[in-house]
């Protein structure tokens, strides 16, 4: 039977109970895997389970999430896996990323307040309106920058949602914090906010090698 | 770290941000017998959206309306017009309030 490979954790994991997610370990690291049905596509609910998934490994410690739909033949393989990256990149990672989860804000600001605020006078073409709607994107980014800054050291502005007045966030939090900055997010004036998470921290990694590979820069 | 963890999001949550981590998380290569299966993301892919013309044509009569209002005019309510019920682009005729002004007073000069 094939397997889904969720993520990189260490070999020490604490797996909650009742996980459908088995651990194959390499020295002080370890591959999450979950058996796949052969020959079938990646659903929604499975994308939907693979993340709960990640997010119900949080609390045993740092995860490091493989992109959805990873599969491997077998357990050599998902090992050649973790193998596949530089074990000292991954220990680094899990190192910074122990204790911090990724949660995203969705801030959704009021449309005429937002125009108030980008108002000009003479907007009667197409390309104007246009330049209206570029304002207000940067009115919001602006707004969003002040009301999370003392929210969470780190954010990320994730993909437009389609609305100019709506901004979405992927905020770095620490994994006992989620609570005091979830009542935080929700006191905020001006702006109706959710928030989803805690996550596994996608938005935060950066496995690009810090230092060139040769001298020559390849 | 060992910590103890809020509660996971459920999944209708999850399903949410579904879209913006479909593309995030690391890539193994596939020359280690490891290979990456897709979603049907059509549907998530809808989602995803760029501002539109409706959505500047609704800014500029709104900006008109506030133009309007922040001179002392009174615009009109906009008609919706066409399919997707938007405003259409001509400005609103624009009525001004009812003014009266007195005529000049006129002094006939009798030339002696």
């Amino acid at each position: 039977m094939s397997l889904f490979l969720h993520g990189v954790v260490r070999a020490s994991h604490r797996l909650p109970g009742e996980s459908r997610f088995r651990l194959v370990a390499l020295e002080d690291l370890a591959v999450v895997v979950s058996d796949r049905v052969e020959n079938r596509a990646l659903t929604d609910q499975e994308a939907t389970a693979h993340l709960a998934g990640l997010c119900a490994l949080l609390p045993g410690g740092p995860v490091l999430p493989l992109r959805i739909g990873t599969t491997a033949v077998d357990e050599a393989a998902a090992r050649a896996a973790v193998l596949a990256f530089t074990a000292p990149v991954l220990r680094r990672h899990l190192d910074e990323l122990d204790g911090l989860a990724e949660l995203h804000v969705r801030l959704v600001f009021d449309e005429d307040t937002a125009l108030h605020a980008v108002y000009r006078e003479g907007t009667f073409t197409l390309a104007q309106g246009e330049q209206i709607v570029r304002d207000v994107v940067v009115w919001r980014r602006k707004q969003a920058d002040e009301l999370l800054a003392p929210v969470a050291a780190r954010s990320v502005a994730l993909l437009d949602t389609g609305e100019p007045t709506e901004e979405l966030r992927a905020l770095l939090v620490p994994l006992d914090h989620v609570g005091a900055v979830r009542a935080a997010v929700a006191a905020l004036d001006g702006v109706t906010a959710t928030c989803t998470g805690p996550l596994p921290a996608f938005h935060f990694l950066d496995l690009s090698p810090s230092q060139p590979a040769s001298r020559w820069g390849w | 770290m060992i910590v103890t963890a809020p509660a996971i999001p459920n999944s209708g949550g999850l399903a949410d941000v579904l879209n913006v981590l479909l593309d995030k998380g690391l890539v193994i290569d596939a020359s280690v017998r490891v290979s990456l299966i897709g979603i049907e993301i059509l549907a998530i892919d809808i989602k995803v959206v760029i501002a539109s013309v409706d959505t500047y044509i609704r800014y500029l009569e709104a900006m008109q309306r506030l133009e309007a209002t922040r001179r002392g005019m009174i615009a009109p309510p906009p008609v919706p017009q066409g399919i997707t019920g938007t405003y259409g682009l001509l400005a609103p005729a624009v009525v001004a309030p009812a003014m009266v002004n007195p005529a000049p007073l006129q002094v006939e000069e009798h030339q002696q």
